[in-house]
């Protein structure tokens, strides 16, 4: 029986760290980023500041686009179509297609911005900020450390010791030795703006594009699949509704798909596609 | 090409102004307001009626929406700024009497770090923005939720109809054109 048990819960630790990798700090660590020292990551592994407190940093140094749009994507998914069922004045196939297209907009944007944006967010604003710095006269940036300080500093950034620990690592140093770099340049006055620290750069240009990538996917991305995609989902619903025969809306239902159907035939046999 | 597009990125200005919440919010309304209805009229596999319907409610629905967010955006901030000065109180950043006092100073804070930064001076100590900025930044997301999803709505859906009325002719004139 002991073996059993200790069979099961060795089970569920590997299905755990299969399935929800991240999400628990005892799982075994896979990978060992090597800029960082394994000091350095025991020592960022303490506890650090409240959920909330996490999220107003988060707000409050970097608020992306993706944030709020996809924020205000998730309300209209549950309120415009619920607002669209209590318009009296249309009829049912009308509100119908209404609420088929607005429901299925608001899913594709949901997952474009927070996928797509996410993607070329995390890719684009490295080579950009690399190429600024290089106009500026201090080649050579390498962006990843810089982009690993900025992750290991807004996770410990309540913690002085913690932070203290991670300006001593490699990493840490590197960024000083930039940081001088770009010092020295903003006293010599050589720019009229002053040149802003990796850091802040990296989180401006990131939203800049997240902003821009929003913008893009909203006025053409999101439209666009949704039109491809709304008679494979309408069919699909059709075909669920259609099972359920207790269902009032279902003779509405079945006449919208049966003119849908005959218009689809008729435009066929006029096309000559078809013989009727 | 390249360094327009660059400069454009990097500008502290642009990064600044994309990173408040109610231009994200208006600036994408815009967009939708324009490209959904267009898409909409464009799909030829549904009766034109419904088309039709569909494409004007989203033109008008998105469209007063967002009229009506950006109308109700800043007295809504300004409560909310009361709100969690309330709730937080005594926490750093949350000193100032209204939002407009608390925007100046924030902005006075980082212009000072940075001229700091540009004479190579010590930077003196600051009071610390960033939490009481994420919180005003996250109040105003989830109020921009409810004016857009929630509020908004019950008003559009009175004044939608006669404006639809009004629009209908124009948008089957589209829809033949398309």
């Amino acid at each position: 029986m002991k073996f059993l048990a200790t069979c099961q819960k060795k089970f569920i630790l590997l299905g755990r760290n299969f399935f929800f990798q991240g999400l628990y700090n005892d799982r075994p660590m896979t990978k060992i980023n090597p800029i960082i020292t394994n000091n350095v990551q025991t020592a960022l592994k303490a506890k650090g500041a409240s959920f909330t407190e996490k999220v107003f940093h988060k707000l409050g140094t970097a608020n992306d686009s993706e944030i709020t749009t996809a924020t205000i994507a998730a309300f209209k998914l549950c309120f415009v179509p619920l607002g669209i069922a209590l318009d009296k004045k249309a009829n049912e196939s009308q509100k119908e297609y209404a609420i088929l297209r607005n429901t299925l907009t608001e899913l594709i944007a949901l997952t474009s911005y927070l996928g797509i944006t996410k993607i070329i967010k995390d890719r684009l604003p490295n080579p950009i900020c690399k190429k600024y710095y290089a106009d500026k006269g201090i080649e050579n940036v390498e962006m990843k450390k810089i982009n690993e300080y900025t992750k290991l500093f807004d996770k410990n950034f309540n913690n002085p010791d913690q932070i203290k620990v991670l300006n001593e690592s490699p990493i840490g140093k590197y960024y000083a030795s930039i940081i001088e770099k770009i010092n020295a340049i903003n006293i010599s006055g050589k720019f009229k703006k002053v040149l802003l620290e990796p850091t802040s750069l990296l989180k401006k240009s990131r939203s800049v594009i997240s902003h821009i990538t929003v913008c893009v996917l909203a006025f053409s991305f999101i439209p666009q699949v949704c039109n491809l995609a709304m008679k494979p989902f309408s069919d699909l619903y059709h075909k669920f509704n259609k099972v359920n025969p207790q269902n009032n809306k279902n003779q509405n239902l079945v006449a919208f798909s049966q003119n849908f159907i005959d218009k689809k035939i008729s435009n066929r046999v006029k096309n000559g596609g078809v013989s009727a | 090409m390249i360094s327009p597009v660059i400069n454009f990125i990097t500008n502290p200005t642009v990064g600044n102004l994309v990173q408040n919440s109610v231009f994200q919010v208006v600036s994408e309304g815009v967009l939708k307001t324009t490209a959904r209805p267009i898409f909409t009229l464009n799909d030829k596999t549904v009766p034109e009626k419904d088309r039709n319907y569909s494409a004007m409610q989203q033109f008008l629905y998105l469209g007063l929406c967002t009229l009506l967010y950006f109308a109700m955006v800043t007295p809504y901030k300004q409560a909310a700024y009361k709100v969690l000065k309330k709730v937080y109180k005594g926490k750093e950043g949350f000193e100032q009497p209204t939002l407009k006092a608390f925007e100046k100073a924030k902005n006075a804070v980082q212009k000072a770090i940075n001229e700091a930064k540009l004479n190579n001076k010590l930077i003196p100590k600051q009071t610390d923005y960033t939490q009481a900025k994420g919180a005003m930044e996250a109040a105003s997301i989830l109020g921009s939720g409810i004016i857009m999803t929630i509020i908004a709505p019950q008003i559009v859906r009175f004044t939608m109809h006669p404006i639809a009325k009004y629009l209908e002719p124009k948008f089957k004139k589209l829809n033949k054109n398309a």
